[in-house]
Formats: structure tokens, sequence, C-alpha cells
């Protein structure tokens, strides 16, 4: 077999895992965008007890590499819980990825989030509080859509770390497109076709996702800023 | 209408506003003059809950603003206001600017507030330019626009912070003379402006801040051609060359 045809026959089980790493990092930008922009509205918020509890996530998951993260929930935690019989051995390791990746990626969110809500002019939400807006009713009517704008480009740098850092889970045993790829190397002894491969997928993914932000942002121009 | 009774006022060591004391009576038209750094913003920043005094009392229409247990948001909006600055929202048309607090926060239905804001932007001659976007156009008008938005949450009182300083010589009229049509319906309006013409022919007193206390007021004429305080006198010296 040539290169070629090396590549063309690993390429329908390296397809499917690309299915579990694009899963993967859906689960984690979408849980990720929730998890940040509650936790940037708390570190925004009057009360010093959620500010606290906003700045000790930020800084503990931006603080630690994701692969100790990842490794201390899947493998860690069920030392001292017994995570691996309430869900089931097969199944944890999934819940651990998903949740360990989703909560690093919030903690950078957060801070995407927080600046963009900060780069909005005061005076945009002191003329919402003086028709009469409440503090939220401005957040959502006011503030979060004209931040909303300014945080696409840096957003999409941060999804495209997330599809990125789906990888982490091949230590993790979770078979997606790098642990496939290193099961068929072992198999097959082409790691340069192979590994090749995996990257141009990656490539083409993150070369979709950054496209379809590129439209995005065009179209939000009409509108004006 | 407004009752303002020792009112202070620090940022952080400095302090702004040391005791201020004013009645305010409806439908009175009251213009706030004084230095740059004497209080005058902050002051009528403090009448719409936008700074939080640090003494005394706001009362307005009868409800005590500084009582912690007020509810801020239910007095403010029947108190408009006017920036320096406009603060229009920039990612909303003309028409939605204006929509959009009688909407959320009166919660009055989309053909409503629709038809009351067409009426509100024909008072203010922008009718043609519902749709367009705040930054598609100038100063002067869209400091109309921001007009028309406070009245929208028809107010009781109207603060008007330098409402002229930003714009472009040729548009000061336009916007005053939407000012000075709202004063002659009757709106009680307090204005910080250095617009001596509409202090004279709209303005029911002037009162000339300085150092965080009213130093001195009265009847236009009277505060611009007699001023009693030296202060007063060095002042009007200096803006009326």
């Amino acid at each position: 077999m040539n290169s070629l045809e090396i590549m063309a026959h690993a390429f329908p089980q390296l397809f499917r895992a690309l299915g579990t790493t694009v899963e993967f990092s859906l689960i984690a930008i979408i849980l990720g965008c929730i998890i940040g922009l509650i936790a940037a509205l708390f570190r925004l918020s009057r009360f010093r007890i959620l500010q606290a509890i906003s700045w000790l996530y930020v800084e503990v998951f931006r603080g630690t590499p994701l692969l100790v993260q990842l490794i201390f929930i899947a493998l860690g935690l069920p030392t001292v819980i017994p995570l691996n019989d309430w869900f089931g051995p097969r199944v944890y390791p999934y819940i651990a990825a998903a949740i360990g990746l989703a909560l690093n990626e919030g903690a950078y969110i957060t801070e995407i989030i927080r600046a963009g809500i900060l780069s909005v002019d005061r005076g945009q939400s002191e003329a919402a509080h003086s028709i009469g807006m409440t503090r939220f009713q401005a957040m959502v009517h006011i503030i979060l859509p004209q931040a909303f704008k300014r945080m696409i480009p840096p957003l999409v740098n941060q999804f495209a770390q997330t599809i990125k850092d789906t990888s982490l889970l091949a230590p993790i045993a979770i078979v997606e497109l790098l642990y496939t790829g290193q099961i068929i190397v072992s198999e097959n002894f082409a790691g340069f076709q192979i590994y090749g491969e995996v990257a141009l997928l990656y490539l083409v993914i993150i070369f979709t996702l950054t496209r379809f932000a590129g439209y995005l942002e065009r179209r939000l121009q009409i509108d004006k800023r | 209408m407004i009752s303002v009774e020792h009112l202070k006022k620090s940022f952080g060591t400095v302090e702004v506003l040391k005791d201020v004391n004013i009645e305010i009576q409806p439908q009175e038209v009251v213009v706030v003059i004084g230095p740059s750094g004497s209080g005058k913003s902050t002051f009528l920043r403090c009448l719409n809950g936008l700074e939080i005094p640090t003494g005394g009392k706001i009362t307005i229409i009868g409800k005590e603003i500084t009582h912690p247990k007020t509810n801020i948001h239910q007095v403010c909006q029947k108190v408009g206001m006017v920036f320096q600055r406009f603060n229009l929202f920039h990612h909303l048309t003309v028409l939605e600017n204006i929509t959009i607090g009688p909407r959320k926060v009166l919660k009055m239905s989309k053909e409503e507030s629709e038809k009351f804001a067409m009426q509100l932007l024909e008072k203010v001659g922008l009718a043609h330019k519902a749709n367009s976007y705040p930054d598609e156009l100038s100063g002067g008008q869209q400091q109309r626009v921001a007009i028309a938005r406070a009245l929208a949450m028809k107010p009781d009182v109207m603060l008007f912070d330098e409402p002229t300083s930003a714009l472009d010589p040729e548009m000061v009229g336009e916007v005053l003379k939407v000012m000075k049509d709202l004063a002659k319906e009757g709106m009680t309006m307090v204005v910080v402006t250095h617009e001596m013409g509409f202090a004279k022919e709209v303005g029911d007193r002037v009162l000339f801040m300085d150092g965080g206390y009213i130093i001195e007021e009265g009847k236009p004429e009277e505060l611009f051609n007699n001023p009693k305080h030296e202060r007063t006198k060095s002042f009007l010296g200096k803006i009326l060359h």
C-alpha cells in the first residue's frame, strides 16, 4: 500500500472518531459558555461572595494544566468518591471528560465575556438606569447585545483552542481522534501518514469554524457596531 | 416636587458636594451654573440615583430616594435624564431607542409604544429618522432623540447634564429649541448649562454652584446682572467676556 492508500484505508475509522471529537467540543463550548456567562456576571455583581467564587474558579482552572484537571477528575476523584459505581465504569470517564473540558473552557470564556461587558461604555448602563431599567434589564437588553459582537473574535479563538484541547482526552482513554490514530498506528506502524491525517482533520474542522465566524462577523456588521 | 436637604457626596476622600439644599416646585425650570468641578453634574446625578449620596435627604414626588427601603428604579423612571454625550443605545434604531423603556419597564405593547414614539419623534422633528441607527445621525439629532427617549417614560421631571456642550455650534440651537418648547409646556426641568440665552428665556431660577455648595440663587436677570457674591461675579466675568 502506498501512503495515500494507507490514509484512505484509515479514513472511515478516523472520521467516526472525528465525530466523538466534535461532540466533546460542542459540549465543552456550550457548557463553557453557560458557565462563563454565569461566572462573568458573578464577578461583576455587587455581592462579594459571588465575586470571590468566580475569582477562585477562574484562578484554579486557568492556573493548572488541563491534562492534570482531566486526570484528577477522571482518575483521581473516583479514588475517594465511588463515581464509577454510581455512573458505571464505562460511562464515568465520558462524564469526567465533558465536565473537565467544560470547566476549563468556562474559565477562559469567563474572562472573555467579562472583558466584553467592561468594554461597553458606562454611559450605556447609565442611560438604561435613567429610563428605569434594573441592572439585570440593562445587562440583557443593552450591555450584552453590544458586548457580544466584540466578544466574537476572542471567543472563536477559544473555541478553536477547545477543539484542539479534546486531544488531551486520549490519556484518559476517551476514543477520540488522536487516540484512534494511535490505535491505528499500533497496528500498521504508519505513524507519518496516520498522524498527518489526524492533524489534517483537526485543521479542517477548525478552518470551517473560523470561516463560519468570519461570515457571522460580516453579517453583524450590517447593523452597525 | 424635588426637595434636597443637606446633600453630601464624597468620592473616596474628595468631598464633591458638601451641603446642598434646594426646593424645586412643579413646572419650575432651574438652571445650574458653576465652574468645572463645582459639583453641579454630581448634584444632578444624585437626583436620579446615578450617584448614591453619602449624606442628606432627597425627596422626589413625595418619595424619599435616599431611604434604603425605597425602590429607586420606580422613582427614577419618573425622572428623565439627558446626558452630555447622548448615550443612545448604539445597537438599536432610533425608534427602538425610544420604545425599549416603555416596553421593558412600563410593559407597554409594541404598537402603543411605537405610536407614542412616533409622536415624540414628530415633536423633536426627527420622524423621518425613525429607522436610522444613532451613529448615522449628527450630534444635534442624537441629542434630540435622547430627549425623546427620556420623554417616552412620561417623566415628571427632566434633568439635563450639559446637553449642548458636546455639540458643534450650529447644532446647539435645534436642541435648545426642543428644550424651550418643553419648558413652555410646563415640564419641571433642572438644567446644567452655560447657555445664558436659554436661562434668560425660560429659566425661572438660576443656581450658582462652587466648591460643593449652592453659593447664590435668583432670577436669571437678577443673578446675571447683579451677582451679589464675589465668586459669582468672577465666574460670570469669565464666561460672559
